[in-house]
């Protein structure tokens, strides 16, 4: 079955919507968009989509996938344009692709979240703190199963090591990475990453 | 005046995160529409006053939200009251409520639209003006201060909120709103010349329109009503506003998609208005008469569009009783075909208890599986003969084998206890009848869940029950403890109705312009009566008591032939005697038919040639 990837930016007041606000809001605009989406068998069929990992409330991100199967072929240079126009302000589709038929889905690939924390210190005043890097999944990660850090954590100890008020951070997911590498790539600046159910934080180097 | 805007706009970004279902307060929906405040002239909210996924979802608000913003005069705003937890953070960094397109406080518009569901969100409205920071009633209000009009159901009996009220809105908005916003408009176009004053006098006289401060109740020495006089040039009675052509007003092609789930988190489209089964019980199958069926084509095509427009994945065919409408076989098919192939469900959230409501909606059920609920409302054929309900216990076993041998296994009935002159036997009838059908002479129906739902009967304004006593919070309790006895059964769930809210409903339902004091003082004292986890009643005794106001006179007392209600000035469209004519049927267990098929029972509702029951399949 054929199956595209969206990628996708949540920002402004969409931040506040939950993660099945989020997936609702998405599915909507995607049917008013005519995308020829898949659906499952059964009593209650719906759409075969799948997505990253959820966001907290009153977090953003640049960049989110949805992974959607398809009943027919689609154009995909059109049909990001159709997306965009039905999408709220706020949610941005900046990629659309169709995947290879043998591409591993996304639950299987995403290891890793980094955040970019940003400190408030006035209005209009801002400071960068180092990224906040997350294993998500113990496979390939060297986490251990049931025992991976939780952001919520991280960034408390963050806070506390760094003798700042957590309420001053303002956190943004940057992205989803399969490995480290991929991360030291795509991203220059001090990264810290977060281990084990206490989040230990250690710096991550090249 | 754009401080404001970034005085909410900051107050949000900060706060936002804190509280339960932020998306709530954000506005931005798909489909909301957003005029430049500053250019047009006329600017109204409208205000639902209970929670974002309640009133999102009210078809009434939605229809007359598209009235005003088709207007290039006019523009309409919305908003809906905050959970506790944002209302302690909006009043402790002074944000007052603020409409959802533009953020502009509320009181910033010329005409505030308030709905009035349900009796227990009266003491919302409260909440929501003095979140608003506009002074309660109406005679408090300075020209300069918004207008607050109220519509909907509960305009039918207002009097316990009359007070608050510029305007009421009696009947169907679509006509009568478009004539109030052009009187307003002149009045503010001539700089509001003569006051208030000058406006009520115009707009009393728009058939449909109820100005309460033109009326004053007198009242007996024992506390009923003596006379109610009406100021001259005020009309008495005051008629509902009824639209004969539905399809001259075709609903919105553009539903509003929330971001928070909705109630009903799909398209509404309303089939007819009105109905004529006649249960003696139910307010809007008195009030919403005469019958008026939709085109099927009309229907069609406005689901369609709308379903475009909005990416919905469920198509509801709503209205009080859907199963009635005469072209739905036939309008079911031809969607059902088309939905199909989209994977859009249609759904039909009210049906009849019997076998063609139920074969009907397997027929539907073809994508997604819908919920079956029937309502038989009473447990013993002698009660369903006062109501009005010609529903053997045969029928209900027919309907729910039709159910079972189609494949459901959970299905929801409706039950009442406190109908008139109901006794013991009447209420161990309910039990009764579940565990017969249960075990039918059709054998088990094994495996099937059944979900009870048992509610309080509580007499409404313009019934033929409007007459009748209430139960007492004891009695009550003591009748559903019958129920629930009697039900102690393998796959039945009962569910029941919080006694000393159905008594509450009963103070405010048929209510008088003396309790209003006493719903600002239950709402001051932080009533939210809606939500069960914030309801309590020790709160309205205090209020009753400190206005020395004993509730039974309101809700366990039987009203007299001669007396007169406190709504005796609004005209529902329904005659007096004809409600008098079906309570004494009622006591004498007599069935009144249904004049779409057996002739008039002169209900008053028609004026023929025009007004009367008008069905699509007259062509």
């Amino acid at each position: 079955m054929k199956r595209l990837m969206l990628k996708y930016r949540k920002g402004g007041e969409m931040i506040f919507l939950s993660h099945l606000e989020t997936m609702r809001t998405l599915e909507r605009a995607l049917r008013r968009a005519d995308v020829p989406m898949a659906y499952t068998q059964g009593y209650s069929p719906h759409p075969k989509i799948s997505s990253s990992p959820a966001l907290p409330v009153g977090t953003g991100s640049e960049g989110e996938y949805l992974e959607v199967a398809l009943e027919e072929e689609v154009d995909v240079g059109a049909l990001i344009k159709r997306i965009n126009l039905e999408l709220p302000q706020g949610l941005e589709a900046t990629e659309l692709t169709l995947l290879p038929e043998h591409f591993p889905k996304l639950s299987r690939w995403i290891r890793y979240a980094l955040y970019r924390i940003d400190r408030i210190e006035g209005p209009g005043d801002t400071r960068t703190l180092p990224y906040l890097l997350l294993p998500l999944a113990s496979r390939g990660s060297g986490e251990r199963e049931g025992s991976l850090p939780r952001l919520r954590d991280a960034l408390a100890r963050m806070s506390d090591e760094m003798g700042i008020d957590e309420k001053e951070l303002r956190v943004v997911r940057q992205g989803l990475y399969a490995s480290v590498d991929e991360v030291l790539e795509e991203v220059r600046g001090r990264i810290l990453i977060a281990r084990g159910r206490e989040a230990l934080l250690s710096e991550v180097k090249e | 005046m754009n401080g404001m805007r970034e005085k909410i706009d900051r107050f949000l970004s900060e706060h936002l995160k804190e509280v339960t279902r932020p998306a709530r307060y954000i506005g931005g929906e798909v489909n909301s529409r957003t005029k430049e405040f500053e250019r047009v002239p006329l600017r109204a909210v409208l205000i639902y006053p209970d929670l974002y996924e309640i009133g999102l979802s009210n078809l009434g608000l939605s229809i007359l939200y598209e009235i005003i913003n088709r207007r290039d005069d006019a523009l309409a705003e919305r908003c809906y009251l905050p959970w506790t937890d944002m209302q302690e953070r909006m009043r402790a960094w002074e944000i007052p409520l603020y409409s959802l397109e533009s953020r502009r406080p509320v009181r910033d518009f010329d005409l505030v639209g308030i709905t009035l569901q349900h009796e227990l969100t009266y003491t919302n409205i409260i909440r929501v003006l003095d979140l608003a920071k506009i002074p309660i009633k109406s005679g408090e209000r300075a020209d300069e201060e918004p207008l607050v009009i109220a519509g909907g159901p509960g305009a039918y009996n207002p009097e316990p909120l009359a007070d608050i009220f510029d305007l009421v809105v009696l009947g169907e908005g679509e006509e009568v709103l478009e004539e109030i916003l052009d009187a307003i408009l002149e009045y503010k176009c001539k700089g509001k010349q003569g006051g208030k004053e000058s406006l009520y006098l115009r707009c009393a006289n728009i058939p449909g329109v109820y100005v309460p401060s033109l009326y004053t109740p007198f009242y007996n020495h024992d506390g009923t009503i003596r006379e109610i006089k009406a100021r001259e040039g005020a009309p008495f009675p005051v008629r509902k506003r009824l639209v004969m052509d539905l399809d001259r007003f075709p609903l919105p092609e553009r539903p509003l998609v929330p971001f928070v789930e909705a109630v009903h988190d799909r398209c509404n489209v309303e089939l007819f208005r009105g109905c004529t089964r006649g249960c003696r019980f139910c307010q809007a199958g008195m009030v919403y008469r005469p019958v008026r069926e939709r085109a099927p084509e009309t229907i069609e095509l406005w689901g369609y569009n709308a379903l475009k427009n909005t990416g919905y994945e469920e198509l509801s065919l709503a209205s009080l009783n859907s199963a009635d409408y005469s072209r739905l076989s036939h309008l079911t098919a031809k969607m059902r075909d088309k939905l199909k192939e989209r994977h859009i469900s249609l759904s039909l959230p009210s049906l009849r208890t019997d076998s063609f409501s139920v074969e009907l909606a397997s027929r539907l059920s073809e994508v997604r599986r819908m919920g079956l609920t029937f309502a038989p409302e009473a447990g013993s054929e002698r009660m369903r003969k006062i109501i009005n309900k010609n529903l053997s216990d045969e029928d209900l076993f027919r309907a729910l084998k039709t159910a079972y041998d189609q494949g459901w296994r959970r299905i929801k009935l409706y039950f009442m206890i406190g109908l008139p002159s109901e006794t013991d036997q009447d209420v161990e009838a309910i039990p009764r009848l579940i565990r017969w059908v249960l075990k039918g002479e059709g054998g088990h129906l094994r495996g099937l869940k059944l979900v009870v739902s048992l509610s309080t009967f509580v007499p409404k304004p313009h019934t033929p029950f409007q007459w009748v006593a209430q139960l007492s919070v004891a009695e009550t309790l003591r009748r559903q403890r019958l129920v629930k006895d009697g039900l102690r059964v393998k796959g039945v769930e009962v569910r029941w109705h919080q006694a000393e809210m159905s008594y509450l409903e009963g103070i405010l339902s048929r209510g008088d312009r003396r309790l209003l004091p006493v719903i600002i003082m239950a709402s001051r004292d932080g009533a939210f009566d809606n939500w069960k986890e914030c309801f309590s009643y020790s709160r309205w005794q205090k209020a009753l008591q400190a206005h020395d106001i004993d509730p039974r006179f309101y809700v366990e007392r039987e009203r007299g032939e001669e007396e007169i209600f406190p709504y005796e000035h609004l005209h529902a469209g329904i005659n007096k005697e004809f409600l008098l004519r079906e309570y004494r049927a009622a006591m004498e267990e007599r069935i009144t038919g249904d004049c779409r098929w057996e002739g008039c029972f002169d209900c008053g509702a028609c004026s023929p040639p025009e007004v009367r029951n008008l069905l699509a399949a007259e062509g």
